[in-house]
């Protein structure tokens, strides 16, 4: 397949958008897209201060990348939560800190085993949580910190059109109405302490992200996933929506942008709404973040065992 | 546990015979060997890389393709000699 404009061989077809491009028109695309989403949704201006959350896998790296290029001041943070199997997380690290020596912007690590004494693993052994409840706590705790304390404007993290069309799937096949009010590309801070949160690459595929992240050049952990992730529901999600999108190209990108310009269908009534504002929020005793009680579920996991 | 195909990646390489033996037809054949769960497939040379990946019972849209470390797209035809890598967009968590 060759791409028309240039005549050179095509490395990606986009069959939602009947377009096969060359490498350095992909590229071009590629940075183009993530524009249009940031100025669309309103994502980021050129005076934040942005916390970029990497795992060192292809689209975190690869929206680090595309925000530096773009001119972004943008800083790396990777948590490492000490996962052993199959040196998961030593692997994913690497990665991260080899990107930002290459690339020489700044990375931020956060080590739960040495702020907080205890793995993932050890944390979810004492909790009834799934595992990956526990992570997923764990995570949006350590974002929100590292971005209060760094005085960060926004986080942004490498949630794809695949992550959030599965997740939009998943939801409204359990009509969770709660969750989907909230699925949004930019999520606005509801506390003074917490900072909003951007998606950049949500109009991009995962397909589109790994194929960005080989032209660049870009290590990723590409040959491993999360040894936890596997047969996860988001996965069987994606794979649903793989299968529809191979019969009817585009279907992804409509679902997730039509659902986004209808989401306030999802919108509280004003009795609930009423409701979801009263509820009353107090600080963590421990760590000072919003919460329904006076310990928050991370404080509740890690029992504020934070050294230093 | 059940197999997922989840970030999986597929080697295809030109076999022996095709390699050494300059004859047409079907016993131009390039043996495909699943990397990470030490499965085995092969499609003959002449094979589109599209045919290939379905045949291992994977969607277009879930992976990007690789032949000697080129990337290609669905229709690039596989040769003797070939090594086709079929990588796994997929992630989860």
């Amino acid at each position: 397949m060759r791409f028309s404009k240039c005549s050179e061989q095509a490395v990606i077809h986009l069959r939602s958008h009947r377009l096969a491009l060359c490498g350095d028109h992909f590229t071009e695309r590629f940075r183009d897209v993530v524009k249009k989403a940031i100025k669309s949704y309103r994502q980021l201006t050129k005076d934040d201060k942005v916390l970029v959350a990497v795992s060192g896998g292809k689209d975190s790296l690869a929206l680090w990348d595309v925000l530096l290029d773009l001119g972004y001041d943008a800083e790396g943070l990777y948590i490492d939560l000490g996962i052993k199997k199959e040196s998961y997380s030593d692997i994913s690290r690497e990665k991260a800190e080899a990107f930002a020596r290459n690339r020489g912007a700044g990375l931020i690590i956060s080590d739960i085993r040495k702020e907080y004494g205890m793995s993932l693993h050890a944390a979810a052994r004492k909790n009834p949580r799934t595992l990956c409840s526990v992570c997923g706590i764990i995570k949006r705790h350590e974002m929100s910190r590292v971005a209060l304390e760094g005085g960060y404007d926004v986080l942004a993290t490498g949630h794809n059109l695949d992550d959030e069309a599965g997740v939009l799937l998943g939801n409204l096949l359990r009509w969770n109405l709660e969750l989907l009010r909230r699925q949004a590309p930019r999520l606005e801070a509801w506390h003074p302490k917490l900072k909003p949160k951007v998606k950049p690459l949500c109009l991009l595929t995962e397909r589109e992200t790994a194929t960005y992240a080989i032209l660049r050049g870009i290590d990723y952990v590409y040959e491993m996933e999360c040894p936890f992730s596997l047969n996860s529901p988001s996965i069987v999600m994606k794979e649903a929506l793989n299968r529809i999108e191979e019969r009817s190209p585009g279907t992804k990108l409509y679902f997730f942008k039509k659902f986004q310009r209808h989401r306030n269908l999802f919108a509280s009534r004003e009795e609930e709404k009423q409701k979801e504002e009263g509820a009353e929020l107090v600080e963590c005793g421990i760590c000072g973040f919003p919460s329904s009680s006076d310990r928050c579920a991370f404080c509740r996991i890690m029992r504020g065992k934070r050294k230093n | 546990m059940e197999k997922t195909l989840s970030c999986v990646s597929f080697i295809a390489r030109a076999s022996f015979i095709q390699r050494f033996l300059p004859i047409r037809g079907s016993l131009y054949s390039v043996t495909v060997t699943v990397r990470y769960r030490d499965k085995k497939q092969e499609v003959p040379a002449g094979t589109r890389v599209g045919e290939a990946v379905r045949q291992m019972g994977l969607s277009l849209e879930g992976i990007i393709a690789r032949v000697d470390g080129r990337l290609v797209t669905e229709d690039y035809v596989l040769k003797d000699g070939d090594t086709l890598e079929i990588i796994s967009a997929i992630s989860g968590g």
